[in-house]
């Protein structure tokens, strides 16, 4: 009698414990693929970032006329490809935004990059 | 049959069933503990991912758009929105110094940076060449910086949107101090 009371006990705490860790298990697993959406979103932004901070710079560096070097820090993880014949910097395939002059084809990483406007010629390049 | 009685009653406060109860309120605690850490978590992340968004599009405006009216820098009080340019990435001397000139909260209404506090200074070569609001405090931030030319020269543009983060989630430091 005392064996099987037990044996009782055990079964029911067992079913309570599985559900807990199953509710658990279903809530952490929505949570990572929200973290998996938020973190694509986030990456999208950053490529944006890197490809507009790199217009604004060729632009500016553009319009300051000739002997102008300008530097700045890029931070993406990612690396962005400007394609001189096309006027475009493009970041992973997955965002690209128009420069307003041909610039020698390149690809930059993060860290300082540095704008020069020299002898006619806008270049790109990591410092 | 008295004594059967008693063993059952002796049965319930066994020593079983508190080690039961016991572990089955650590799993509890365990399980409530870690799902409150990883909501922590994501609160953080979309919130940086809120601010990111904000400091992109704020700073976008600022180096492209003249605001409106376009004159807004005569009137600073009647600007429905602002921009720092005249042409774009032309960084303006008269609406720097009619942005700089307002009140902290009147410049918070019109950049829409919503309960984010903000930072922003024209650099050259590193240097902070002027600045207006509020130095970011902590390292909840998120800076964007755009080109601009100024007075022919090319200058950097930098915004930091920040927030104490500490202070507006009171309930977590409550339990996790200085996390």
């Amino acid at each position: 009698m005392s064996r099987n009371t037990k044996g009782q006990i055990a079964i029911e705490g067992f079913t309570t414990l599985a559900v807990i860790l199953f509710l658990y298990a279903t809530l952490v697993f929505m949570t990572y693929s929200r973290d998996a959406q938020l973190g694509e979103k986030t990456a999208l932004m950053d490529r944006r970032d890197a490809c507009l901070a790199v217009q604004s710079s060729v632009s500016s560096v553009l319009a300051s006329g000739n002997g102008t070097v300008f530097e700045f820090g890029l931070s993406s993880k990612d690396t962005a490809y400007i394609s001189g014949n096309r006027a475009y910097v493009g970041v992973e395939n997955a965002y690209a935004c128009s420069l307003p002059a041909a610039v020698p084809d390149v690809n930059i990483t993060s860290g300082t990059i540095r704008v020069s406007n020299l002898n006619g010629g806008v270049r790109v390049e990591n410092a | 049959m008295p004594n059967r009685i008693a063993n059952n009653r002796g049965q319930i406060f066994s020593t079983d069933l508190i080690f039961a109860v016991s572990v089955f309120l650590l799993l509890l605690a365990f399980v409530w503990y870690s799902w409150d850490d990883l909501n922590y978590e994501m609160d953080r992340k979309m919130e940086l991912s809120e601010m990111k968004q904000r400091a992109l599009d704020i700073s976008d405006a600022l180096a492209m758009a003249s605001g409106s009216p376009d004159n807004w820098a005569l009137d600073p009080e009647g600007a429905n929105s602002i921009g720092l340019v005249t042409l774009p990435r032309q960084l303006s001397d008269e609406k720097w110094s009619a942005l700089a000139g307002m009140d902290y909260k009147d410049q918070k209404g019109l950049l829409g940076v919503g309960r984010f506090d903000f930072w922003l200074a024209v650099k050259s070569g590193g240097a902070v060449l002027n600045s207006t609001g509020l130095e970011p405090a902590g390292d909840f931030r998120v800076g964007i910086e755009r080109a601009v030319i100024r007075n022919g020269e090319a200058q950097m543009l930098s915004l930091v949107l920040w927030e104490d983060y500490k202070s507006s989630f009171m309930t977590y430091d409550y339990y996790r101090g200085n996390k």
